[in-house]
């Protein structure tokens, strides 16, 4: 029992350039060519708020549930494939996790998908919310559908030196720093008047009261 | 000359344009043309300095391009250069005498130049079809070219002047054609049978010669790989068999005089090409001889060999560093809680004996120490040449033990021929050295490498250490190994000297950090029909125990898909792998570039940093992960780099970035929890170094193991990017025992130098505006540009250049790491970045403390004797 899921982008999406569609398919048998069956689809809203909707095909048979009993008595492995369908072909990518956490939490996963900037489909990876197998049984009506959520993640611009900011942080600073000066020369004298005055009239007085001094020195050298 | 030592070196441009294709010796300089001749270049043979220089414009840089000087008179001597489409004239100060284009030369492929006393011969040729024949006169003018058919001349046909006859050798037909310059129009050809020589894959033998001797010769390889040779004369008449010599790997025939001589080289094993010098005007030769294991020799003619050089050591590609043992006495106090015997008696005598031979080797020490004590005084007066210390460690019988803080350490190097030597590491001494004839180097993403895996490590006495290298057979590609003891350089039991032939192609390989009872790494290797094989075999169990738990990840370069496997135990196939999951990179021509996964010795001090507010920020310490770059150009030819973080067990895409109109070579360190990795913006024209950090966040998800398979959210992840102005060549990262210690970058710039830069600086938290948090926390503000301190730079004025990687490892002092750099040149040195903080000052003031720690006890002695006195005193009253 292979489920498929076909990611359908594109039906609702906000850029109608992007325009493609990518299939997943699960496989539940161990083995080096495992085959896979449709699950369903993923239809993208919009990738750059990562809404994505799962839809699911049908709902598992007796006979799919049963396969997975077994595939998580023997600890198996649960994979899931996706493929997208561009211009230049097919493109498949697959990822896998431990069978019993996807059967405990009664079908409950999260599925991530990755793309690059020009959307193409670069990975995928598959989670449970309870990744350790505690040996509890579901109950069989948890069984029939999947409870999906997907994220969608597009490759991030990397870092870029900060320049622009530095630069502009600089200029502010010189500016402060000028501006500073300015005041200050503005202001230098109007700033130190009251030290330059009292110097000035001291000054002044000193050299009014110079011969007064004088006087007295001789007056003093007279007596 | 006399001691092989290396007067002047000059480094010439890395790609194609710094090939040197050809080199002629004029008087007192060494003229080299470069890369088909974009670069001609002369340089003084005495001091190397380079006297000139002329740049040409070449269409086509792979093709050889021939120089060749022409004496006209005493003084006046041209040199004459061929390039893909133009020869051209130069006088001896560099001056371009004259330039001349060759006709169809985007058909015709100019390859061969002869310079007779008058005249020029351009020799091109036209595949399968025929042979261009252009005669010039001194002056360059062209005279009427000749054309001869030559139907059977391919792409790897050799040819070469011999006397004024051009002599051609067709491999599959056994024939010898043969062109009379004189008389250019016809090829005249010679069967073997009618020379009457047998021969195997015969190949032409003088390579380096100027085409002025008549003789020439042919190495035939017989049956039991030992060459013989023959040599040949060629004249008007025809090619005649001159001698047959038998045994001879190597030919030269130089002329003498009027006469041509010719000398032989005969060795069972490596190829030799042979140079002669003569010496004055009397017939004595000395042969420099380039043998097939990179080495250089240098001979006299009475067979006494002068010099060796290890010019392999230039050409490292794998490497590895491993501890010392420990000393025999050492060993034994270990084996004896090792043991797991219960004879009580036997355990008191072994305990015995090793305290007595203990106590022996402690009055031997002293009395050593004193010895030593005066032997020094008469070392004094040497200096400390450090060049040159190795002489006194080399008297020490010990010397190849482990010393208290582990410093000194094997360097075990494998080079792109297939050598393997170990290096003492405190002088570089060669201690050992291996020939593996067939071994081929690894090619993944543009780059040779050989895998070395330390399968036992030297401290498990008293088993003996062992190590295994990998590669590929030469000629079939399937997988090789060596297995050996990397101390004494000696195969282990079993192993063929020549190394062991796997019957398979190696697709991956991994060594497993699990030991078996003897202590023994299992080496799991994954074959192209997705097979697993465990070296050595007694180790299979542990492998089967632990399949389950077992991923592998294969990186596909040239279609850029990864693949992940898991293990798959079945009793009628055995281990199998099995695909698990697969990512497909295949983006716009991106191909993969560096698959970069963490050092496995590395261990991590604290699992978080802890913020200014005192919560902790817990790093994302993912053992898996591995750093994929992919560069690429797009649609129109602006380059573009991709980062891929990926889990390797689970194939969980972590991270993902793109840097646009940027373009490599991208060098990537992976430590902790953060990526560095350096690339040259096309658009800004600098090199910038982007910083990736990894953090799970103010929670922890699991404290006791990481584990891929139930991974914690997606991490947190800070980035930044800085600009360094220099060109970086490789990068790496200090590693120390503990992980204590802060990190530190080394950078290999182009200029030779190594920059040791504090990881700190790499920060990416760095703030722009920094607030008093930041401060406390001791966060540098930001600045776009690194500093570059010439102090930095720990090779001083001893410039490496051309450094392919550095290797780091752990030394026994938690302050210590050792780094290796390897390339043209290798420099070992040992960087502290946390300064010496486990080592006490050597002006540590031991007697103060001693005396002050002493005075302390008796005054809190006689103080609680008083104390008791007065106590019973006041009871009293």
């Amino acid at each position: 029992m292979m489920p498929n899921i076909t990611i359908v982008m594109g039906q609702q999406l906000q850029c109608p350039c992007l325009a493609l569609g990518l299939e997943l398919d699960c496989a539940e048998i161990v083995g080096p060519n495992p085959t896979f069956t449709n699950r369903g689809a993923i239809a993208i809203r919009s990738i750059k708020t990562g809404i994505a909707d799962h839809q699911q095909e049908d709902p598992l048979s007796n006979d799919d549930i049963e396969k997975l009993k077994k595939l998580v008595e023997n600890d198996g492995e649960y994979r899931i494939r996706i493929s997208s369908k561009a211009a230049a072909g097919t493109r498949y990518v697959s990822s896998f996790t431990k069978a019993c956490g996807l059967y405990e939490s009664g079908l409950t996963d999260t599925l991530t998908v990755h793309m690059d900037p020009s959307s193409n489909l670069i990975g995928v990876s598959i989670t449970t919310p309870s990744p350790y197998c505690l040996g509890l049984s579901t109950p069989m009506e948890r069984l029939f559908d999947f409870n999906t959520t997907v994220e969608v993640i597009q490759t991030v611009p990397g870092p870029t030196p900060e320049t622009q900011f530095f630069v502009e942080k600089m200029e502010r600073e010189r500016a402060e720093k000028t501006k500073g000066q300015q005041q200050d020369n503005r202001s230098f004298l109007g700033k130190y008047w009251m030290y330059i005055v009292p110097l000035l009239i001291v000054v002044m007085l000193a050299n009014n009261a110079d011969p007064n001094a004088q006087g007295g020195g001789s007056g003093g050298g007279g007596r | 000359m006399r001691n092989g030592e290396i007067v002047w070196r000059q480094i010439q441009e890395k790609s194609d344009s710094g090939r040197i294709d050809d080199m002629i010796l004029l008087d007192n300089s060494l003229v080299a043309v470069m890369g088909g001749g974009s670069y001609l270049r002369c340089f003084s043979v005495t001091s190397g300095v380079l006297n000139w220089e002329f740049n040409a414009e070449v269409p086509d840089l792979n093709q050889r391009s021939r120089i060749a000087f022409l004496t006209m008179n005493e003084k006046k001597k041209i040199i004459v250069m061929l390039t893909a489409n133009t020869v051209y004239g130069f006088d001896i100060s560099g001056r371009l005498q004259w330039k001349e284009d060759l006709p169809n030369s985007d058909k015709v492929k100019y390859g061969y130049l002869k310079v007779d006393e008058n005249a020029i011969n351009i020799i091109g040729v036209t595949m399968k079809s025929h042979v261009v024949i252009i005669t010039m006169d001194t002056e360059g003018t062209m005279l009427p070219k000749y054309s001869a058919p030559a139907a059977w001349i391919q792409d790897g046909t050799r040819c070469q002047f011999s006397g004024d006859q051009f002599v051609c050798l067709d491999v599959d037909n056994r024939i010898v054609h043969q062109l009379s310059l004189q008389k250019p129009e016809i090829f005249r050809s010679s069967l073997f049978q009618d020379l009457k020589i047998s021969c195997n894959d015969p190949q032409l033998m003088n390579d380096v010669s100027d085409g002025h001797q008549r003789e020439f010769g042919i190495r035939c390889l017989s049956s039991s790989n030992r060459g013989d040779a023959v040599v040949l004369r060629a004249s008007e008449d025809g090619i005649k068999l001159v001698k047959e010599l038998s045994g001879v790997t190597a030919l030269q025939v130089v002329r003498y005089g009027e006469q041509d001589v010719f000398i032989t080289m005969a060795r069972s094993k490596p190829e030799l090409y042979g140079i002669i010098k003569k010496k004055d005007n009397s017939p004595v030769f000395r042969m420099i001889a380039l043998s097939q294991d990179d080495s250089v020799v240098l001979l006299q003619q009475t067979g006494k060999l002068t010099w060796v050089r290890e010019e392999a050591l230039s050409k490292v590609v794998a490497i590895d560093m491993i501890d010392l043992p420990v000393s025999p006495m050492l060993a034994k106090m270990e084996d004896e809680f090792g043991t797991n015997s219960n004879d009580i008696f036997g355990m008191l005598i072994n305990r015995l004996t090793t305290q007595f031979v203990q106590i022996q080797d402690f009055f031997f020490q002293i009395l050593n120490h004193f010895k030593s004590h005066r032997h020094s005084y008469y070392d004094g007066d040497h200096g400390n040449d450090y060049m040159s210390d190795d002489d006194t460690d080399e008297d020490d019988d010990d010397y190849l033990f482990r010393d208290e803080f582990n410093i000194r350490k094997i360097i075990i190097l494998a080079s792109e021929v297939g050598k393997v030597c170990g290096l003492y590491s405190p002088s570089g001494r060669i201690l050992w050295c291996h020939l593996l004839p067939d071994m081929a180097p690894f090619e993944a993403a543009g780059k040779h490498l050989y895998t070395i895996s330390m399968q036992r490590t030297t401290s498990h006495f008293p088993h003996d250490p062992y190590c295994t290298i990998m590669g590929k057979h030469k000629d079939s590609g399937l997988g090789m190994m060596y297995r050996f003891n990397p101390v004494s350089g000696l195969q282990v039991a079993n192993t063929p000297p020549g190394g062991e032939v796997l019957n398979y192609r190696i697709k991956q390989m991994i060594m497993l950090s699990h030991m078996d009872d003897h202590f023994i790494r299992p080496l799991v290797i994954l074959d192209t029909d997705l097979k697993f094989h465990v070296y050595p075999e007694s180790t299979t169990d542990l492998v089967k125990s632990l399949a389950d738990s077992l991923f592998i990840m294969t990186t596909d370069t040239v279609t850029s898909q990864l693949y992940g496997y898991s293990m798959v135990y079945s009793d009628d196939k055995g281990l199998t792998a099995e695909e698990v999951w697969n990512l497909n990179l295949a983006i716009e021509s991106q191909r993969i570039t560096n698959i970069v996964f963490k050092q496995p010795l590395e261990h991590v001090h604290s699992q978080g940093i802890v913020l200014a507010d005192r919560s902790v920020s817990y790093k994302y310490l993912n053992p898996n992960l591995v750093v994929i770059t992919a560069e690429g150009s797009d649609s129109s030819q602006k380059g573009f780099v991709n980062v891929y973080l990926v889990d390797s067990v689970s194939g969980q895409l972590v991270f993902h970035c793109n840097h646009k109109r940027v373009k490599g070579p991208v060098h990537v360190v992976h430590s902790e929890n953060w990526i560095v990795y350096d690339y040259w913006n096309q658009r800004h024209r600098r090199t910038e170094i982007a910083v990736l950090e990894l953090y799970e966040g103010k929670k922890q998800n699991n404290a006791t193991a990481f584990s891929s398979l139930y991974p914690p959210p997606i991490p947190l992840v800070l980035r930044q990017a800085y600009i360094i102005s220099a060109h970086v060549s490789t990068m790496a990262v200090t590693i120390t025992e503990k992980g204590i210690t802060n990190k530190h970058l080394l950078l290999a710039l182009e200029t030779g130098a190594i920059l040791e830069m504090q990881k700190a600086l790499l920060d990416p938290r760095r703030p722009d505006v920094p607030t008093q948090e930041h401060r406390e926390e001791g966060i540098i503000p930001y600045v776009p540009e690194l500093p570059r301190h010439n102090e930095a730079v720990i090779n001083y004025n001893r410039s490496v250049y051309n450094v392919r990687a550095i290797h780091t490892a752990p030394a026994g002092l938690e302050s210590h790491s050792i780094i290796l750099c390897y390339g043209l040149d290798i420099f070992y040195t040992r960087v502290m970045p946390s300064k010496m903080f486990d080592v006490l000052k050597e002006d540590f003031d031991y007697f103060f403390i001693g005396s002050v720690t002493l005075g302390m006890i008796i005054v809190s002695l006689l103080s609680k004797k008083l104390a008791a006195r007065k106590a019973l005193n006041r009871a009293w009253k």
